[in-house]
């Protein structure tokens, strides 16, 4: 009971700053979003003027928070359907994404983790440039490279994994969502198999692992049997930062593959003329504040699991 | 048993950024030495002079540049890691740190089946008997099987350091400075244990220490290592009782004796032991030697046998009463 106790006490001092954090955010969100997308400031012969009021742009921002927390931006129409319907379709979309784009980043980043840590005087070099390429590119740049690749292979009729011919634009079928999958897993691949590659390195030089091949245990099983759990709780550690990657590499992919997500809409409520501006600018708070919640509670989940578990495993 | 014929190991030094060779490191250059069933070789000597990585190479957890490890009759230096593998079933080694050579996140039970499972030891519905015949056999109780090593002292740990060396049921231990990170009065019990397990399995050890007393009283044999080389070696009790090299009669000055009434004319050797990477030429003793001739920086001494069995590498006994 009184164990117990102390958990709830432990989770409570975790979680609790980190929601206050987050409460935070949302408000600087919706304040932000809230001042009028036509509010404009200029200055001539020394003379700064704003086409807007404070009390206007102030009006502008409890609007925003009053349409929010009595659900009215959830029943504004959008494109003839409601922004809650349509929050909910490109979630989906993009939680596809996420979800997908993450455990192929895992499935990529540890086993090429794990050849890396096998460095040859020849090849050592070049496994660690395969992996530190892609992290210091811009992200733009390395997603924009593989839609060259998309549309390479979708102009020459190259058929991939036995699938078929794969579009490279567009959100109608599942097969739309592979390259935007695997584009989202590049980053964070390579940052995983690095995480992977120095657990491994470093591993191989502590004495409980010189004891494991004293006992006749293979690369394999040391591996598996020894530093398995070190390279899933160093994952866990970075995954803060994995998350950040993947978060602003979605909008980038959305846009580029045209898969109409979160992300995609978010960039389209700003910059599209074909909504009205009061429509537009109600969807693009409602979906910032979503992804905002999405990406912080995800962070708050990983953060616990890394001050509870990793130290409670760790000391066994 | 064991023998090793002409044992080297060189370590090479590469620039961090461009791997350019910048030399070698002759950690072990040349090392002889045999040892018997049921017998324990003790390997003394300082700090850096290569005897851990001596005992690392008869595992062949290194690799050894050159030399020969004989074990009953086959030559294992040169064998393949994955046929390697499944002779450690008869090698194994028991670490200096036991803080750091259990795996702090596998339980007691974990670690000790972890060798049965990979050389099929016993039958896998035996593996929880073996286990506590194990702990049992190092004076740990049964229910310390579901613990974490850092529930355990070190002393204890030191235990398990040794149950799971002897879980492969072995021929020949390796014992790395097993005692060197405990407490005094743990030593002794450690000690004891590792003499009652030789006693009780017919083992064979190459006990590696720095502490002349703990050499002493384990060891049929002692081998005095010095800057990669062994100087002197033979049986225990002749080493101790007349030292011949002069490094070794200096280590031996140098170890205290339980006698108030018995003083003892300390040795103090000049300077420091030279680094790996600048092994003086000739004999690699010699510009520490208070008995330095001209020939010593000139010609590495030979080894010579003296009429006790004894192996001695010194310029100072060439030619003289050996057998």
């Amino acid at each position: 009971m009184r164990k117990n106790k102390e958990v709830f006490k432990g989770l409570q001092r975790l979680i609790i700053p980190q929601i206050v954090m987050l409460i935070f955010i949302l408000i600087l969100v919706v304040v932000l979003t809230g001042i009028p997308q036509n509010f404009n400031i200029s200055s001539y012969n020394g003379v700064t003027t704003s086409n807007m009021t404070f009390g206007e742009v102030k009006a502008s921002i409890l609007n925003n928070f009053k349409i929010l927390f009595n659900g009215e931006a959830f029943s504004t129409m959008i494109q003839g359907e409601t922004a809650w319907e349509l929050l909910i379709r490109t979630s989906k979309k993009s939680m596809t994404i996420l979800l997908f784009g993450t455990l192929l980043s895992l499935l990529i980043g540890i086993p090429k983790g794990i050849l890396d840590s096998r460095k040859s005087n020849t090849s050592g070099t070049v496994k660690l440039l395969q992996s530190l390429i892609p992290l210091s590119l811009p992200d733009v740049f390395t997603i924009g490279l593989m839609q060259f690749l998309a549309m390479y292979l979708y102009t020459n009729s190259i058929k991939i994994f036995g699938i078929g011919l794969l579009p490279f634009m567009g959100d109608e079928t599942i097969y739309h969502s592979i390259y935007p999958i695997m584009a989202i897993s590049i980053l964070p691949a390579a940052y995983i198999s690095r995480i992977t590659a120095q657990t491994i390195e470093e591993g191989f030089s502590k004495p409980y692992i010189l004891a494991a091949r004293g006992k006749g245990c293979s690369r394999r099983d040391i591996i598996i049997n020894h530093l398995f759990k070190s390279i899933l709780f160093n994952i866990l550690s970075g995954f803060t930062m994995i998350i950040g990657i993947i978060f602003s590499s979605l909008i980038i992919i959305e846009r580029l593959f045209s898969f109409r997500g979160l992300g995609f809409y978010l960039l389209y409520f700003y910059t599209t003329d074909l909504i009205d501006p009061y429509e537009a600018g109600v969807g693009f708070t409602l979906f910032i504040v979503s992804l905002a919640i999405v990406y912080y509670s995800i962070l708050v989940i990983v953060n616990v699991l890394k001050d509870t578990v990793i130290p409670m495993k760790e000391n066994g | 048993m064991i023998e090793v014929i002409n044992l080297k190991k060189e370590f090479h030094i590469k620039s961090p950024v461009l791997r350019v060779s910048q030399g070698s490191v002759k950690a072990v250059n040349g090392v002889n030495f045999r040892i018997e069933k049921g017998k324990t070789l003790g390997l003394v000597g300082e700090s850096g002079s290569g005897k851990s990585t001596t005992g690392r190479l008869l595992l062949r957890l290194l690799q050894p540049t050159e030399g020969k490890i004989i074990l009953e009759g086959r030559d294992i230096s040169s064998i393949g890691n994955k046929e390697f593998r499944h002779l450690r079933r008869d090698l194994q080694m028991v670490f200096q740190n036991p803080y750091s050579s259990l795996d702090s996140k596998m339980t007691i039970e974990d670690i000790l089946i972890q060798p049965l499972q990979l050389h099929n030891i016993v039958h896998p519905l035996q593996y929880k008997e073996e286990v506590n015949r194990l702990l049992d056999m190092v004076g740990l109780s049964k229910k310390d099987g579901n613990k974490f090593p850092h529930e355990f002292s070190g002393g204890q740990r030191q235990r398990i350091g040794i149950a799971r060396a002897l879980s492969t049921r072995p021929k020949f231990v390796v014992m790395d400075e097993p005692v060197s990170s405990l407490d005094v009065s743990v030593q002794s019990q450690i000690l004891n244990l590792v003499i009652d397990l030789q006693e009780e399995l017919d083992l064979s050890y190459l006990f590696i220490a720095h502490d002349l007393s703990v050499i002493r009283h384990v060891s049929d044999y002692v081998a005095v290592m010095y800057l990669g080389k062994i100087v002197e070696q033979g049986k225990a009790d002749r080493i101790f009782d007349s030292p011949k090299h002069p490094y070794t009669q200096a280590l031996m000055s140098a170890s205290p004796v339980p006698d108030l009434n018995k003083k003892k004319d300390r040795i103090r050797l000049k300077g420091e032991i030279p680094g790996a990477l600048n092994i003086p030429t000739g004999c690699t003793f010699h510009d520490r030697c208070d008995f330095r001739m001209d020939i010593c920086d000139k010609i590495e001494p030979e080894a010579t046998y003296l009429y006790d069995n004894r192996e001695i590498s010194c310029h100072l006994y060439n030619g003289e009463e050996t057998i």
